[in-house]
C-alpha cells in the first residue's frame, strides 16, 4: 500500500518539538471525501449531516480516529443542491494539531468548486449514503509530501497540499500566523495562535474563518468590514470591537474572553465568549460563557453551534450546555440544567436537568459510541401549541403526550438532529421511545453546568 | 471518607496505541475531581497500572493523591476490550472498605457523609438504571463457559446501579461482590461485545448481591428529575465523546475547568499550569 501520508510521520532526525511545530504550521490538507444524500439534509436547520470516508492511512495516524458520521455542514438550499448534484464525494480538508507527537484533527471543511464549507462534529444522526465510491485522482500536488514515498500510481485518496488555497491574501507582514497583522486584506482560514501585541487590525477587509487565540493587548479593530466566523479566545484589553457590519452605541469593555462584556447594543456574526450584559444582540454564531441580559430585544440568527453557559434574559433564564440555533427558530444540541422559557418553536437535542416551559420542544439523545444517534423521544412539554408546528400537518406535541405517538410510530418520519426533514425512508433511525431511558439521559452527562 | 480512583491503560492499548496519555479535558476532569473530593470529602488514592503510573509521575500528578498511589495489576486472562472497566474492580478488590470508588470523569462538589454515615446505607451510588434490552439484556443470553451458573439468589429484576461513584460500607460484602464479578468475567465466552458483559459484571451484579444479602443501596438521584436538578455531581460520561471531536466545546470546557481550579483549588491549579497541555488554558 502506498504511503501517501508518510510526511505526517516524525522523521528520524526530527525532535518532538520540531515535529509539533511542523504539523501545527501545516495548511489544511485533503484527507477524505464527504458524501451527501438528500435524506441527510434538513431544510429547517439548513444543514447536512455529512458522511465522511477518511483515508485509512491518515486516520490511523491520529491519536483519536475520526468517525464516519456525526459531522454537520451548514448551507442554504441552493448550495445543498449543488453539493448533491456532484453525485460523488467531495474533498474534505482537515487542519491538524500536534502535541508531543500526537496528531489531532481540529478543523474540517468540504470543498466544492473552490469554495470551502466548514464542517464540525456534533454527533448528529446520519444515514450512510448510497453513493459512496472510491475516487481515484491523479492530480496530486506533492509539495508537502515526501515525494519519494509517492509512487505516482492512482490511489483511493490522494493527498493534496496547496498552501495557495489557504492564504492570507495581500498583507504585511507576510504569512506569519503567529505574528502581527497590519493593514491590507486578510483571508485566513487557518488556526492562528499566539499573541498579537502590535497595533491594530486597521483598514482593509478581514475575512477570518479560522481560529484566533491568544491575547490581544492593543487597541481597536477599526474601519473596514469584519466577518469573523471563527472562535476568538483569549483576552482583550481596551478598545472597541466590531464584527461584520455593526452598530455600536456604547463602548465595549472586555475583561477577558471568558469574562464579562458590557455592551449596550451590538450585532455580531461570529463567536463570542464571555458574559453579555444588557442591550440588544443579534448573534449569528457561537456564544459561550454566561450572559446577563436585562431588557432589550434578542434575535438569534443563523445557525451556530454551541451556546454554553447561562443566560438571564429579562424574564428568561436559560442554562445551556451546548446548543445551536437555526434561523431563529430551532435550538439544537444539548441542554443541561436550568430553567427554560422560550418562545422558540423547536429545540432539538439532548436535555438533562432543569424545568421546561415552552411552546414546544423535542428532546433526543445522542449516543456517540457508534456516531449514530440513539433514540429520539419527546420531552417535557408545557404550554400551548400554535403557529409553526400547527402548520406542519398538524403534528405537534400536546400537553398530554398523546399526540406524540403518531409521530413516534410513523416510520415515514425521521429526525435529523431533532428536526424533521422531508419524508424519507430513514429506516436506520430506531423507533423513538416515548421517554428516553434514564441511562440515555445520564449518558449525555449531567451536572455539566456546575463547572 | 476515603476515596480512590483507578487507571487501567490496557483497553486504550487495544486500539493499537503504543503509549497512552490523557487528553487535556481528561486531565482536567481528573484534577478537578481529585481536588474537589479531597477538599470536601477526604483523602484519595490512585490505583494505576505501570503505564499510567509513569504517566502521572511524569506530570507530577501522582503527588496530588493524599493517600498516595498503588500499582494496579489486572489478571492477564481478562480481555480488556470486553471488560474495559475490570481495572476498577481490581482496584476495588484491593481497597479496604468503607471507601468511595470514583470515576476519573466524575466530580463530587460537596461532602457526602450525610449519606455514607446513615445506618441504612450499606452501599451508595449516584443513580440506579433501568433494565433496557440494549444495555442490560437477559443474562441468560450470555454465552458462558461450562460449569458456570448464575447464583440462584440473584434477582434479575433488580435495577442496576451506576458505579461512577460507589460507596461500600462492609469490606466482606465488597469482597464477595468483586469475586462474583471476577467469576462472571472469567467464565464469559468472548463474543465481541464491549458493553453488556462489562456493565453486567460491574453494575448489575452489585445490586443483585446486595438484595440477596438484604443490604440497602442508597441512590443520590433515583429519577431523571433528581439527576437534572442535583448540584452534587458533574459526570461527563458520554459528553467526553463530544469533547473528543469538537474543538470548540472542548476548549470551552477546558477553560471553564481551569478557571474553576484557579478560583477554588489553587494548589491543584498550580499543578495544572505546570502541565504543557493545560497551560494554554491558564
Amino acid at each position: 500500500m502506498s504511503k501517501v501520508f508518510g510526511w505526517l510521520d516524525r522523521r528520524k532526525d526530527e525532535s518532538l518539538q520540531s515535529f509539533d511545530n511542523r504539523i501545527n504550521h501545516l495548511a489544511a490538507f485533503h484527507s477524505g471525501y464527504a458524501f451527501f444524500m438528500y435524506e441527510n439534509y434538513s431544510s429547517d436547520l439548513s444543514a447536512f449531516s455529512v458522511y465522511v470516508v477518511w483515508n485509512g492511512e491518515f486516520n490511523r495516524k491520529l491519536s483519536q480516529r475520526l468517525p464516519d458520521g456525526g459531522f454537520m455542514l451548514h448551507c442554504d438550499q441552493d448550495t445543498a443542491v449543488s453539493l448533491l448534484n456532484k453525485g460523488e464525494g467531495l474533498p474534505v480538508y482537515v487542519k491538524l494539531q500536534a502535541s508531543k507527537g500526537r496528531l489531532r484533527a481540529i478543523l474540517f471543511a468540504v470543498e466544492n468548486d473552490g469554495a470551502l464549507y466548514d464542517m464540525y462534529y456534533n454527533g448528529c444522526p446520519i444515514r450512510k449514503p448510497e453513493n459512496i465510491c472510491f475516487v481515484s485522482r491523479k492530480n496530486v500536488i506533492v509539495d508537502a509530501c515526501d515525494y519519494d514515498e509517492y509512487n505516482g500510481r492512482g490511489v483511493s485518496f490522494n493527498a493534496s497540499y496547496s498552501p495557495a488555497t489557504f492564504s492570507f491574501g495581500k498583507y504585511s507582514p507576510v504569512n506569519d500566523a503567529n505574528g502581527s497583522y497590519t493593514q491590507g486584506s486578510y483571508t485566513a482560514k487557518f488556526f492562528n495562535t499566539g499573541s498579537y501585541s502590535t497595533g491594530s487590525f486597521s483598514a482593509g477587509s478581514y475575512n477570518i474563518s479560522g481560529f484566533l487565540q491568544g491575547s490581544y493587548s492593543y487597541g481597536s479593530f477599526t474601519a473596514g468590514s469584519y466577518s469573523f466566523t471563527a472562535f476568538m479566545l483569549g483576552s482583550y484589553t481596551a478598545g472597541s470591537y466590531s464584527f461584520g457590519s455593526y452598530a455600536f452605541s456604547h463602548n465595549w469593555e472586555w475583561e477577558y474572553a471568558f469574562g464579562s462584556y458590557s455592551t449596550y447594543k451590538w450585532s455580531a456574526g461570529s463567536y463570542f465568549t464571555g458574559n453579555f450584559m444588557g442591550g440588544q444582540y443579534r448573534l449569528e454564531q457561537f456564544l459561550q460563557g454566561s450572559y446577563r441580559l436585562v431588557g432589550g430585544s434578542y434575535n438569534f440568527w443563523g445557525f451556530g453551534n454551541f451556546f454554553a453557559g447561562s443566560f438571564n434574559i429579562g424574564s428568561y433564564s436559560w442554562l445551556f450546555g451546548s446548543f445551536g440555533m437555526s434561523a431563529g427558530l430551532a435550538l439544537t444540541g444539548s441542554f443541561v440544567g436550568g430553567s427554560y422559557h422560550s418562545q422558540m418553536y423547536r429545540m432539538a437535542g439532548s436535555y438533562s436537568g432543569g424545568s421546561y416551559g415552552r411552546e414546544y420542544w423535542l428532546s433526543g439523545s445522542y449516543n456517540n459510541s457508534s456516531f449514530v444517534q440513539g433514540s429520539f423521544a419527546r420531552g417535557f412539554a408545557g404550554g400551548s401549541y400554535r403557529g409553526f408546528e400547527d402548520a406542519r400537518n398538524g403534528e405537534f406535541y400536546g400537553n398530554d403526550n398523546k399526540q406524540g405517538n403518531r409521530f413516534i410510530n410513523d416510520s415515514n418520519y425521521a429526525l435529523c438532529n431533532g428536526n424533521r426533514p422531508a419524508k424519507s425512508r430513514l429506516s436506520f433511525i430506531p423507533k423513538a421511545e416515548l421517554e428516553p431511558s434514564f441511562r440515555l439521559i445520564a449518558e449525555m452527562g449531567y451536572g455539566l453546568d456546575l463547572i | 471518607m476515603n476515596g480512590f480512583y483507578s487507571l487501567w491503560t490496557a483497553p486504550g492499548k487495544t486500539t493499537g496505541a503504543t503509549t497512552v496519555v490523557m487528553q487535556d479535558y481528561e486531565l482536567l476532569m481528573l484534577l478537578l475531581s481529585l481536588a474537589s473530593y479531597q477538599k470536601y470529602n477526604g483523602p484519595a488514592k490512585m490505583y494505576a497500572d505501570e503505564t499510567a503510573l509513569e504517566y502521572l509521575e511524569s506530570l507530577s500528578v501522582d503527588n496530588c493523591f493524599k493517600r498516595g498511589t498503588e500499582l494496579l495489576t489486572v489478571p492477564e486472562w481478562i480481555e480488556p476490550q470486553m471488560f474495559w472497566a475490570a481495572g476498577k474492580l481490581e482496584a476495588l478488590k484491593r481497597e479496604q472498605m468503607p471507601s468511595v470508588m470514583i470515576d476519573t470523569d466524575l466530580i463530587i462538589w460537596k461532602n457526602l457523609d450525610y449519606a455514607f454515615d446513615r445506618d441504612t446505607t450499606d452501599i451508595a451510588v449516584i443513580h440506579r438504571e433501568d433494565i433496557t434490552e440494549s444495555t442490560y439484556p437477559d443474562p441468560h443470553r450470555f454465552k458462558m463457559m461450562d460449569g458456570y451458573a448464575f447464583p440462584e439468589e440473584w434477582d434479575f429484576t433488580v435495577r442496576p446501579a451506576n458505579t461512577a461513584l460507589l460507596f461500600i460500607k462492609d469490606n466482606e460484602f465488597k469482597n464477595r461482590y468483586v469475586e462474583h464479578s471476577m467469576e462472571f468475567m472469567r467464565k464469559s465466552v468472548p463474543d465481541g461485545d464491549n458493553l453488556c458483559h462489562m456493565v453486567f459484571a460491574e453494575q448489575r451484579i452489585l445490586p443483585m448481591c446486595a438484595v440477596a444479602e438484604q443490604m440497602n443501596i442508597y441512590a443520590f438521584c433515583d429519577n431523571m428529575d433528581a439527576l437534572r436538578e442535583q448540584k452534587l455531581f458533574t459526570h461527563f460520561w458520554g459528553h467526553k465523546n463530544l469533547l473528543k471531536f469538537n474543538l470548540g466545546e472542548r476548549m470551552s470546557y477546558c477553560r471553564r475547568m481551569m478557571i474553576r481550579l484557579r478560583n477554588e483549588f489553587p494548589d491543584m491549579y498550580e499543578v495544572a499550569v505546570s502541565i504543557d497541555e493545560l497551560r494554554v488554558y491558564a
